[in-house]
C-alpha cells in the first residue's frame, strides 16, 4: 500500500475523477461565467460582445454600489459576529460550564441543522407586526414598550440588522463547534504550567490558549468571509431584498440582473466582482497571518 | 509553496461561489419532448407554469386544469403537469426555460413591456397571426373589449398573449361594519380621507394593503393623479409624452397624498411586510374596514367557505373624484383601472408542433362557461346565461359604467422604471423617500429609456 501511495501515477490515477469532476462542475463554469462577462444579452438569443462594457458599468451604477455596501454591511456584522461569538461562546462551553455542556453544545448546534428558508420563515412569524404581532412585539407589548413595536423586517431602519441577527443566531453554532474542537485539542499540560506560573484564568486564555488557537481562528475567518458574501438565502425569504433595496446584497442583485433583467453578461460579472472580492479578502487575511508568524 | 496552497485552496473555495450561477448559462440542446407532429395519438405532456396553484378553485388557472382533466378523459396519451412559481419568479423561471429551449406549453406573466423580452425572443405565440391555426378564429372565443384591452396594453402591431380575466380595480367594503357604524360610500377623495380618519378613531383599520407586493402603494399614486387631471396622465408621464413628466407638480403633489395616508396609519402597521393573502384575512376578519384590490377577488367572494364575512355584506366603489380638480366628479366615477393584466402565454416552439392544437381549441371555446361557473369575470365568450352573485354584479355595474379606462401605474413603463417605480414605493410609503425625490428617481429613469424630443 505505501509503495502504491509513494508512486505518483497511482495518486494521479486516484485523484483523477475528482480532479475532472471538480473541472467540469467548478472550474469550467467559473471560466464560461469571466467569458460571459464580455458579453451582454442572453445566451443562444441574442448575446454581443461587448468588450469591457460591463466592467466599466459597474463603477457608474448606483444600485450595484449599494448592494456592494450593503454585502460589506452584512459581512462585517453577521461574519464578524459568527467569529466574535462563536469563540466567546466555545470559550464559555470549555471553561465556563461544568455541567450541561452536552446538552449545551446541541442546543447551540440545532439552528446550523435547520434549513436557511425554514429559519427565515420562522422569524418572519416572530418579528411580525400584522395581522397580529408576533414573539417580539408581543413582549414588547407587555412589557409596555409600545413605541418600539414595529415591522422588524418592513421598515428600513432596522430590517437589514434583522436579516444580521438572524443570520448570526443561525449561523454562530457552526463557528462554536470549529472553536472548540480546537480549544479541546490545547495541551492541558500547557495550561497547567501556566497557571503554575501563577497566570489567572483570563491570563491564561489571552496569552496562551488565544495564540495556540490562531490556525483555527484563521479557518473560521476565511469561511466567514465566503458564508456571508454568498448570501442570498436569508434576506430573499426573510425580506426579499427590500424594504426598497434596503437588504438587497450582492448575489440577489446578481441573480436579479441575470435571471429578471435578461442581462446575463452583466450579472455575471457581478458575480466575478463577488469572487474576487472573496480572494482579495481571503488572502488580505492570510497575508496578515504570515507577516504575524514572520 | 505553503502559501501557494493556501492561495489555490481560496481561490477553489471562492470560485464555487460562481458555480450556481454559471451552470444556468447557456444550453444547446434543443430536444422537445413528445412524438413526431401529426401524430394525434403519440403521449405528449402538456406543461403550465403559473403564479398560483391550479387545485386553487381562486387561480387564474384552475379553469385550464379542469378542461385538462375533461380532455384527457376523451384522450388518455395526453398528460399535464402544472408548475406553481411565485409571481417574481416566472420570468427568471421563463428565462432559464428560453436558454435551455424548453419553454412550456402555456404560462401566465405579467403582461405590458414585460412580455417584451418574450416577444424579442421570439419564445410565444404571436396571437393576431397564429391563434387561428387551432381550428378557431379569435374573434369566435374572445370578447371584442378583451382585445382591444390587449391592444391598448401591447406595445406592438399584434398582440402575443391571451386574457386571463376581465378584472377591475376598486374598494372592497364591509358593507355590515358601515351600517353598524353609521360610515357611508364616499362621494369625494375629500370624503374618503375623512372616512378613512373616522374609521381609524373607531379603532378599526382603515384599509388592508398588501404592500409586500409594492404595486397597492404606487396605485394611490396613480388614482390621486389620475383624479385630478386625467386617466392619461401617468401613462403619458411613463413614455415622456404629450409633455408630461414625473417631475410634474401633479406627482410630486400625488406622492405627497400617499404618503400621507400611509403616515397617518390608514393602512396601518408593517403594511411593508404584509401579503395579499394576509391582507385578504384582515378584511374578512373585520380587522380591517377596506381594501383596494381587484376583480380577480370574485371567486373568493362567492366562495362561502373561504367569505366568511358573508358575500352579501361586501360593497364596492372606485375610489371618488378630488373636489376642485379639472376632472369632474362624473368623470372620475367613470374612470377605470380596467385591464386584462395577466397575461397567458402560449410557448411557440411547442405550439409549433402542433400537438396541442386540438387540445387548445378545445379549451378556449369552452373557457367562457368554465371561468363564468367558478365566478370569475370572463373575456371569453359564454354559451350559457348567466346569472350573476351579488358581488358579480357590483364589478359587472362598474364595467358597463365605465367610459375612461386606464391601465395600472406602471404598465407603460419600462423595465427599469418599473423598478424604482416598485422598489422606492416603500421607502416612500414609510416616510423615509421624500415625494419629490421618488418623482424625480421615476422621471431621471423615464428620461434615459425615452429621451424628451
Amino acid at each position: 500500500m505505501e509503495k502504491i501511495l509513494r508512486d505518483k501515477k497511482a495518486i494521479l490515477v486516484f485523484i483523477l475523477p475528482a480532479i475532472i469532476a471538480y473541472t467540469a462542475v467548478v472550474f469550467f463554469p467559473m471560466c464560461q461565467s469571466f467569458y460571459f462577462t464580455f458579453f451582454e444579452g442572453t445566451p443562444n438569443v441574442n448575446f454581443e460582445f461587448v468588450g469591457l462594457q460591463n466592467y466599466a458599468k459597474l463603477f457608474g451604477d448606483v444600485n450595484f454600489k449599494e448592494s456592494f455596501l450593503t454585502t460589506m454591511q452584512y459581512f462585517f456584522v453577521t461574519g464578524g459576529g459568527w467569529i466574535v461569538f462563536g469563540l466567546i461562546v466555545a470559550l464559555m462551553l470549555q471553561y465556563g460550564l461544568n455541567h450541561f455542556s452536552n446538552a449545551a453544545r446541541t442546543i447551540i448546534y440545532l439552528p446550523v441543522v435547520i434549513p436557511g428558508v425554514a429559519a427565515a420563515a420562522l422569524f418572519s412569524k416572530v418579528l411580525e407586526v400584522t395581522p397580529t404581532y408576533g414573539l417580539l412585539n408581543s413582549l414588547l407589548d407587555v412589557m409596555g414598550l409600545d413605541s418600539l413595536i414595529r415591522g422588524w423586517t418592513g421598515d428600513s431602519a432596522t430590517a437589514m440588522w434583522m436579516v444580521c441577527l438572524v443570520d448570526l443566531w443561525k449561523g454562530i453554532g457552526y463557528y462554536t463547534i470549529i472553536f472548540y474542537a480546537g480549544l479541546i485539542n490545547v495541551p492541558p499540560e500547557v495550561e497547567e504550567a501556566a497557571r503554575i506560573d501563577g497566570a489567572g484564568k483570563l491570563t491564561t486564555i489571552w496569552k496562551i490558549v488565544l495564540p495556540l488557537l490562531k490556525p483555527v481562528t484563521i479557518m473560521c475567518v476565511v469561511l466567514a468571509i465566503m458564508n456571508s458574501l454568498k448570501v442570498y438565502d436569508m434576506p430573499l425569504v426573510l425580506t426579499d431584498g427590500g424594504p426598497g433595496r434596503v437588504t438587497t446584497v450582492l448575489s440577489i442583485y446578481m441573480y436579479k440582473i441575470a435571471f429578471t433583467k435578461w442581462q446575463y453578461g452583466y450579472g455575471s460579472t457581478i458575480a466575478i466582482v463577488m469572487l474576487v472580492l472573496t480572494i482579495v479578502l481571503t488572502q488580505v487575511v492570510m497575508r496578515l497571518d504570515r507577516k504575524e508568524n514572520v | 509553496m505553503k502559501m501557494s496552497k493556501k492561495s489555490l485552496a481560496a481561490i477553489l473555495a471562492a470560485a464555487m461561489m460562481t458555480t450556481a450561477f454559471a451552470s444556468c448559462g447557456s444550453n444547446e440542446s434543443g430536444n422537445t419532448s413528445g412524438n413526431a407532429s401529426g401524430d394525434a395519438d403519440a403521449p405528449y405532456t402538456f406543461k403550465v407554469i403559473s403564479e398560483n396553484s391550479a387545485d386553487d378553485p381562486t387561480s387564474d388557472v384552475h379553469p385550464v386544469k379542469l378542461a385538462l382533466d375533461d380532455y384527457i378523459k376523451d384522450h388518455p396519451n395526453f398528460s399535464y403537469e402544472f408548475e406553481t412559481v411565485k409571481k417574481y419568479d416566472i420570468a427568471s423561471k421563463i428565462a432559464i426555460l428560453i436558454s435551455s429551449n424548453d419553454v412550456p406549453d402555456m404560462f401566465t406573466y405579467e403582461d405590458g413591456t414585460s412580455l417584451d423580452a418574450l416577444i424579442e425572443r421570439d419564445a410565444i405565440v404571436d396571437i393576431d397571426e397564429d391563434f387561428s391555426r387551432i381550428g378557431v378564429e379569435l374573434e369566435d372565443v374572445v370578447l371584442p373589449g378583451a382585445i382591444n384591452s390587449k391592444h391598448v396594453l401591447s406595445n406592438h402591431e399584434h398582440i402575443y398573449s391571451l386574457p386571463m380575466q376581465l378584472t377591475t380595480n376598486g374598494v372592497w367594503y364591509n358593507k355590515q361594519m358601515f351600517e353598524e357604524k353609521g360610515w357611508s360610500v364616499p362621494t369625494s377623495w375629500q370624503e374618503f380621507q375623512q372616512l378613512c380618519a373616522d374609521i381609524k378613531e373607531a379603532g378599526v383599520q382603515p384599509l388592508a394593503c398588501n404592500g409586500s407586493d409594492k404595486w397597492p402603494i404606487t396605485r394611490w399614486i396613480m388614482l390621486y393623479a389620475d383624479r385630478m387631471e386625467g386617466e392619461s396622465v401617468h401613462l403619458d408621464a411613463s413614455q415622456n409624452k404629450n409633455n408630461r413628466s414625473f417631475r410634474d407638480d401633479i406627482f410630486v403633489e400625488a406622492a405627497t397624498e400617499a404618503q400621507k395616508m400611509f403616515q397617518n396609519g390608514y393602512f396601518g402597521e408593517g403594511f411593508n411586510t404584509v401579503e395579499a393573502s394576509t391582507q385578504y384575512q384582515m378584511f374578512l376578519t373585520g380587522q380591517a374596514a377596506m381594501m383596494y384590490s381587484g376583480s380577480w377577488l370574485l371567486a373568493t367572494w362567492t366562495d362561502p367557505e373561504v367569505n366568511t364575512l358573508g358575500e352579501e355584506n361586501i360593497g364596492y366603489f372606485i375610489p371618488p373624484g378630488i373636489e376642485g380638480s379639472s376632472i369632474d366628479m362624473e368623470h372620475a366615477s367613470q374612470m377605470d383601472d380596467l385591464s386584462c393584466a395577466t397575461a397567458l402565454c402560449l410557448g411557440k416552439e411547442k405550439f409549433e408542433t402542433g400537438k396541442t392544437h386540438d387540445f387548445l381549441k378545445y379549451l378556449f371555446t369552452t373557457m367562457g362557461d368554465r371561468q363564468s361557473e367558478i365566478g370569475i369575470m370572463t373575456p371569453y365568450v359564454t354559451t350559457k346565461d348567466l346569472d350573476y352573485s351579488p358581488t358579480q354584479q357590483l364589478i359587472v355595474d362598474q364595467l358597463q359604467k365605465s367610459q375612461y379606462p386606464t391601465l395600472w401605474f406602471e404598465a407603460k413603463m419600462d423595465s427599469a422604471t418599473t423598478d424604482i417605480a416598485l422598489e422606492n414605493a416603500q421607502l416612500l410609503a414609510e416616510g423615509s423617500m421624500t415625494p419629490q425625490e421618488y418623482c424625480d428617481r421615476l422621471a431621471d429613469s423615464v428620461d434615459e429609456a425615452f429621451p424628451a424630443e
